[in-house]
């Protein structure tokens, strides 16, 4: 008979190994997993699309800025640079470096990987947007040019990635759009949210946590050094400058825009009515054909019907229909804001 | 292909929603034109009327509990009686005819052992215990299903099941668990998201079936209520009983979240949930229907899978190597493990040889015992299944056996938390299409369930000296 104490002991030790081994994400595995995948070519894509940035940006690229921005160490990133130089791709003036034509097209066609794939997972998979952008920055190294193509055909060409970043075409043109950072937006003056930058983590978190999507209507109501005071889809947001900065703001959607002030269904109370605008869009994929192919369609009149026991989720009656929707998937459902009808009489 | 995707790019990104636009106009244009409104809103408001108690923050809970409460008592009571009488029919008289008739004819001893011992016994075993429950608890379902009382339940339970990453409809594939896991699992093609649905799938086993029950009744029994005074016996035992079926539903949940979280974060998951009007149930299309539909294809699949593990059952208990029947080799060569997780030898055989159907655990689990423990006098021989009628015989059987209060309350677990009886793993296969999912809903259970007894058991070690 082995001895109980014995036994237990090993059994938690064995399951500790394993667990901290393969936890989700934080497991020591998957991170040493993650090490052996930075190789030399991966490396050089990484720098490629950080110069391309800068330079887009209006900024030159140096050894300095860049080993701000990759976690390498210089020694290795001089390396790094040497080669590309030599491959033609890059050429060095002093302490600046600028892309060649090569490397313009190289970093293009990276970059062109990484959004369709971001935009792959938004529309096609069910991953939370706080992965999309690590996951992408992995599969971009990965696929070949015929891989993205045929990605992008299935896709539909999409013009812009999931957080409003315009999508390079096979050429290589890229459509920008003209947008300003929130904080310098005007007051008072109807805009919408084209662009939300996913790093750092940090501050993307905030912004996910403040439901603020891209697409959505905002209207500033207060913008000065310590804090900016908005409406997103009519709730109001309150941001510091710093993570409002992350965040960009046009006078036009990528989809046009609405006539009317947008809230959200969320916001319909037991009993009231009111007419949809239209779907935010952040709803994609098989979550958005769901929600037309259920009438939610702009145009359509709304009611909240019934609410579960615990709140969430709640009734809405939908062309004759009561349809329950999740408090994630009403906060997506654009209505109007100051047509409310009261419920009966 | 250049001038597609060229035009792609011209139309723009929400031509589907402008599709479906342009359809639901065009329909509601031929809809006024077609279709004389009837006075429907008064039909809707006793809907609402309905819906708004079924619904609420007081009444909601509770009535759903009552009805879940109802439909298990009659199915309980109900079953009674029909079982016991086919189990006189099949068993209590079927089986002896069928040995006279093969004396009649004069088979050889192994042909009738393998025929009737074997594979009738096992199948008459099956369609005794299983039948007359699923042929009561299925109708009942599909009729509050008919009535719409259902998707109200799903909608009730939503932000629960939510939390755990699941859908709120799969509660109702639970619920059809505690029938039949393998109509359970059919079931979860009401769940249309693709990541829900596999988690309702894989966990459904977790839902304590109408096959397993009666091993949960009869060990609570023998062994947790008789740890009480008798007058208390009855309400500790069905309390135990219980205990383990909410067992599975903890289980249920936790399951859930891991999954969601690891293996299926990345499958597409959508939220639908319809509210249909209420209507008065058809009654007897209803009862055809789930007759047909569920009680009979499971009933089917079950003896398909129960009569070969009747056969095999009898087998490893007649053939011998060297001086020992297959059975009591492996029985040997179980001992150390099933000791190790607080259980036995013969036990985890019997689990083995009835992954066909949990029906026959117990009557296997007693035919064993009785060949290695009971010598002479108990049971029909080798390899021939056997209920007692009594509890006490059963409980100085398993005694004898060497079963403490621990086996007991470790089968009660281990029959909760196993792989999935073969009907119910054949099923998720023709549901899911894939043998890696099959695979893992079929060994997560089975490797949980032993990591519980497990450490059950050494703590109850370490605790008990």
């Amino acid at each position: 008979m082995i001895n109980p104490v014995l036994a237990l002991s090993l059994f938690f030790l064995v399951l500790g190994v394993v667990l901290l081994l393969f936890w989700p994400e934080k497991g020591l595995f998957w991170k040493f997993a993650g090490t052996l995948v930075s190789n030399e070519k991966t490396l050089m894509e990484d720098v490629l699309k950080q110069i391309y940035h800068m330079e887009h940006e209006g900024n030159a690229g140096s050894v300095l800025s860049l080993k701000g921005s990759i976690d390498i160490s210089e020694e290795k990133l001089v390396k790094v640079i040497a080669g590309m130089e030599s491959k033609g791709l890059i050429r060095t003036n002093g302490i600046k470096i600028s892309l060649r034509k090569e490397g313009s097209d190289y970093a293009v066609k990276i970059i062109r990987a990484h959004r369709l794939w971001e935009k792959y997972l938004a529309d096609k998979t069910g991953v939370d947007k706080r992965q999309w952008h690590h996951l992408a920055e992995l599969a971009e190294h990965k696929l070949t040019k015929e891989q993205v193509d045929d990605l992008a055909l299935s896709l539909g060409d999409p013009r812009y990635d999931p957080h409003g970043d315009p999508i390079p075409t096979s050429k290589g043109d890229m459509q920008y759009m003209q947008h300003v950072s929130l904080p310098l937006f005007p007051v008072d003056k109807k805009g919408y949210i084209v662009h939300i930058e996913d790093e750092p983590e940090s501050v993307y978190e905030q912004i996910i946590a403040n439901n603020l999507q891209v697409g959505a209507q905002i209207i500033v109501i207060e913008a000065n050094e310590r804090r900016i005071r908005f409406t997103s889809e009519g709730e109001e947001v309150v941001l510091t400058p710093i993570v409002a900065n992350n965040i960009s703001v046009a006078e036009q959607s990528h989809s046009g825009v609405f006539k009317i002030n947008t809230r959200r269904l969320t916001g319909l109370k037991l009993g009231e009515k009111s007419n949809i605008v239209g779907l935010s869009r952040e709803c994609r994929g098989a979550n958005r054909r769901r929600l037309l192919d259920l009438g939610f369609i702009p145009g359509t009149e709304v009611e909240t019907c019934l609410s579960s026991p615990l709140g969430n989720p709640r009734a809405y009656l939908v062309k004759g229909a009561s349809i329950a929707l999740r408090k994630e998937q009403s906060d997506l459902v654009l209505i109007e804001m100051n047509n409310d009808k009261a419920y009966g009489n | 292909m250049s001038l597609v995707s060229e035009l792609q790019w011209e139309i723009g990104e929400d031509f589907h929603d402008k599709l479906v636009e342009g359809i639901y106009s065009d329909a509601s244009r031929i809809a006024q034109k077609a279709v004389l409104k009837e006075d429907g809103k008064k039909h809707f408001n006793i809907d609402a009327a309905i819906d708004k108690v079924v619904t609420s923050r007081v009444f909601g809970f509770p009535i759903m509990l009552l009805l879940l409460a109802t439909v298990l008592w009659v199915t309980i009571t109900g079953a009674n009686y029909p079982s016991a009488m086919l189990n006189n029919l099949l068993i209590g008289m079927g089986y002896p005819f069928l040995k006279e008739l093969a004396v009649t004819i004069s088979l050889p001893w192994w042909l009738t052992g393998f025929l009737v011992d074997g594979i009738y016994l096992a199948m008459a075993w099956v369609i005794a215990v299983m039948l007359p429950p699923m042929a009561i608890f299925f109708p009942l379902f599909t009729l509050l299903e008919d009535f719409g009382y259902l998707p109200r339940v799903a909608f009730n339970l939503d932000r629960i099941f939510s939390k755990a990453g699941a859908h709120g409809k799969q509660a109702l594939t639970m619920t059809m668990g505690f029938g039949c896991n393998a109509a359970g699992v059919v079931a979860t093609r009401i769940i249309d998201s693709p990541r829900e649905r596999l988690i309702a799938i894989i966990t459904n086993n977790f839902a304590l079936c109408n096959g397993r029950w009666p091993t949960q009744i009869l060990i609570g029994t023998i062994f947790i209520g008789a740890l009480v005074p008798p007058y208390l016996s009855g309400l500790v035992s069905a309390a135990s009983v219980v205990g383990i079926a909410l067992l599975g539903i903890l289980f249920t949940f936790i399951i859930s979240w891991m999954l969601s979280n690891t293996v299926l974060k990345g499958k597409v998951s959508t939220f639908t949930l319809e509210l249909p009007p209420y209507r008065p149930p058809r009654f007897w299309k209803t009862v055809y229907t789930s007759l047909i539909d569920r009680t009979f294809i499971v009933l089917w699949r079950a003896i398909v899978f129960a009569a070969p593990a009747g056969a095999v059952i009898w087998l490893v208990s007649n053939i011998y190597i060297g001086e020992n029947s297959i059975a009591v080799n492996l029985i040997d060569f179980l001992d150390g493990f099933g000791f190790l997780i607080g259980l036995n030898g013969v036990i985890l055989l019997a689990y083995i040889l009835a992954i066909p159907a949990n029906e026959i655990v117990i009557p296997t689990i007693l035919m064993l015992t009785a060949m290695i423990y009971g010598g002479t006098g108990v049971g029909a021989g080798d390899g021939v299944m056997f209920e007692f009628d009594s509890q006490m015989a059963t409980a100085d059987l398993l005694h004898a056996g060497g079963w403490t209060l621990l086996t007991g309350l470790n089968l009660m677990i281990f029959s909760l938390l196993h792989n999935p009886c073969s009907t119910t793993i054949y099923t998720i296969y023709k549901e899911t299409k894939s043998a890696k999912w099959t695979t893992v809903a079929s060994l997560l259970p089975l490797v949980v369930g032993i990591m519980v007894t497990f450490v059950i058991a050494q703590v109850w070690r370490i605790f008990t000296g």
